[in-house]
């Protein structure tokens, strides 16, 4: 039903319908606006990201034909989300990503030298490997916190589970990342 | 530094992970769903309706027999000359029907005997509600004269009785049972009653039906058309329903990265009309095209996009109002297009110093407006303020 209605969406893109723009908010508009409000702490800030990612959409379909259309779109937005926090990020730092950075850079064991230091790519290839490794619900548990930046709040209503259940799972989840990373030998 | 390492190597996850986390539903959420209790519930009607279904013995409807069994015994005395065990089967639909009859001939040398013969026969019947021919036959040979005997055991007894002799005949009766099932017919009138719906303008076409003559009027009536405008909204020409519109694909516009316009060109025969030069936070700005040349143009209905202007003349994107559409995509030689964009607050933090203009897209040319400039809402304009009187 989904990739029914993903295409459909890109038939209308195809065709330069207006109604592209508006199917695309209507489908995915809130998710996109959880993302990139969850980065950006801001109403605002995050409403022009979703914006200019409609736009990017726009741009690049035709010729593309992005499938699945929910994370093409999602990663749209949250890489433009991303551009503006780095972009505010010497005034304030108070945003759910912040936070979820902040828990995250502890579970990453730190390099001596600049030269042992691992790059984004192959840190990627290591996350993506452990990820596989997971249960399914941890699996969603670490994307949907570190990747979509949802709150613990958010989490365990999701799970209809606890504030303090999500916790204790996130934690045991960073240290088994921990783990795994000093002995694939992974460091940034 | 590690933050950043850690952010770009978290955007090159798989996206099936991204995907898989974005459609997640907890197992719990999924089953508090009301449609799962019905077809649980669903589920146990059925299991109990199957239990009782087969503990149940429903009887079968059995044949009436029409005359109780009997069975035919010949006997003759003198010397047999033929005999017949004859079993013929009837099938029916769904039973058989077995008639059988069985002729004995039974020879007894010298005894005077008397013979009562009698005649029975055997006959099952199974009736049906479709029809169905049931034959019964039997037949026996009298030959020479019979004798009353005796059969005890299957072994014939003389006896001293002497009888004349008698002719067991052959019967054949034939039923025919018509099925019992009445043809009925049933008929019905349905009428359906269909609605169009109207738009403005549109004739309505009223069909009526007395005794049997159709009669067709057709009724024009006129629907009031209300648009709601909210603040921001653009403005918008009602569409007159008799003038056909044609809606062609818009041109994609040039590719430009984010951020950095850098130097552009821009149209000079064309320009976009804004009604003031200086403008506060908050306002709404209305834009207008006028195509001026003798050609048809073709404007991208997303480009619509704020450019700040850089102390060395170059431009910078501001940022993409998608809340501004164009009225027309294609403006003929004079026809005018508008839009309205809103100067919504944001944490763009307006400069009073800075030099805005409205660009767009028309075909792959670059147009823009003249530039104004955006106070932020703690500064005024210098339209806004007000003379004060001096005494």
């Amino acid at each position: 039903m989904d990739s029914l209605n993903d295409n459909r969406i890109i038939d209308l893109f195809f065709e330069r319908s207006e109604q592209a723009i508006t199917e695309l908010s209507g489908a995915y508009g809130v998710l996109c606006n959880n993302i990139a409000f969850h980065i950006l702490g801001n109403a605002q800030d995050a409403e022009e990201c979703v914006n200019d990612a409609y736009l990017g959409v726009w741009n690049t379909v035709p010729p593309k034909r992005p499938n699945p259309l929910r994370s093409y779109v999602c990663r749209i937005v949250r890489n433009l989300a991303i551009k503006q926090y780095h972009h505010n990020t010497a005034q304030k730092r108070n945003s759910v990503y912040d936070v979820a950075l902040d828990e995250l850079e502890n579970c990453f064991p730190s390099s001596d030298s600049v030269e042992g230091a691992f790059d984004a790519a192959q840190a990627a290839r290591c996350i993506n490997a452990f990820l596989a490794t997971l249960s399914r619900e941890n699996r969603v548990l670490f994307v949907r916190r570190y990747w979509h930046a949802d709150s613990i709040d958010d989490l365990a209503a999701l799970f209809q589970t606890s504030n303090h259940n999500i916790s204790v799972r996130l934690s045991r989840i960073r240290a088994k990342l921990n783990n795994y990373l000093i002995q694939e030998g992974v460091f940034l | 530094m590690k933050r950043k390492h850690i952010s770009d190597a978290l955007e090159h996850l798989d996206p099936a992970y991204i995907d898989e986390a974005t459609g997640f539903v907890s197992r719990i959420r999924l089953y508090k769903r009301p449609y799962f209790r019905l077809i649980a519930i669903a589920a146990c009607l059925i299991v109990c309706f199957s239990v009782l279904l087969v503990t149940n013995i429903v009887d079968r409807q059995t044949p009436p027999i029409d005359t109780p069994p009997t069975t035919t015994v010949t006997t003759t005395v003198g010397s047999a000359e033929e005999s017949t065990t004859s079993t013929e089967a009837v099938t029916t639909e769904m039973s058989t029907t077995t008639a059988a009859t069985t002729t004995q001939i039974v020879t007894v040398p010298d005894a005077t005997t008397t013979s009562t013969a009698k005649a029975t026969t055997t006959s099952r019947k199974i009736y049906k509600s479709t029809a169905k021919k049931t034959t019964t036959t039997s037949s026996m040979i009298t030959i020479g004269i019979p004798k009353a005997t005796t059969v005890k055991d299957g072994v014939v007894m003389p006896t001293s009785e002497t009888t004349a002799a008698s002719e067991i005949t052959t019967t054949t009766t034939t039923k025919i049972y018509k099925s019992t099932a009445k043809e009925s017919t049933t008929t019905s009138e349905t009428t359906t009653a269909t609605s169009t719906a109207v738009n403005m303008g549109d004739p309505v076409i009223q069909t009526t039906v007395t005794g049997g003559i159709t009669t067709t009027t057709k009724v024009k009536r006129t629907v009031n058309h209300t648009t709601t405008t909210r603040y921001g909204d653009p403005s918008t020409t009602v569409r007159d329903p008799n003038v056909p519109t044609t809606t062609t694909a818009s041109k994609r516009p040039p590719t430009r990265p984010n951020g950095a316009f850098g130097e552009l060109e821009f149209r000079t025969d064309l320009r976009l009309q804004i009604d003031k030069q200086e403008y506060q936070e908050g306002d709404v700005i209305t834009v207008t095209i006028e195509n001026t040349t003798e050609e048809t143009l073709e404007i991208d209905p997303w480009s619509i996009f704020m450019a700040s202007q850089t102390a060395d003349g170059e431009w910078n994107r501001g940022w993409t109002s998608l809340t501004a559409y164009w009225t027309s995509h294609r403006l003929a030689p004079g026809e005018i297009a508008t839009t309205r964009v809103a100067l919504a607050p944001s944490s763009w933090k307006w400069k009073a110093e800075e030099k805005w203009a409205i660009v767009c897209c028309v075909g792959e040319d670059w147009v823009r407006s003249e530039t104004f400039s955006v106070y932020p809402s703690s500064e005024t304009t210098s339209a806004s303020l007000k003379p004060t009187m001096s005494k």
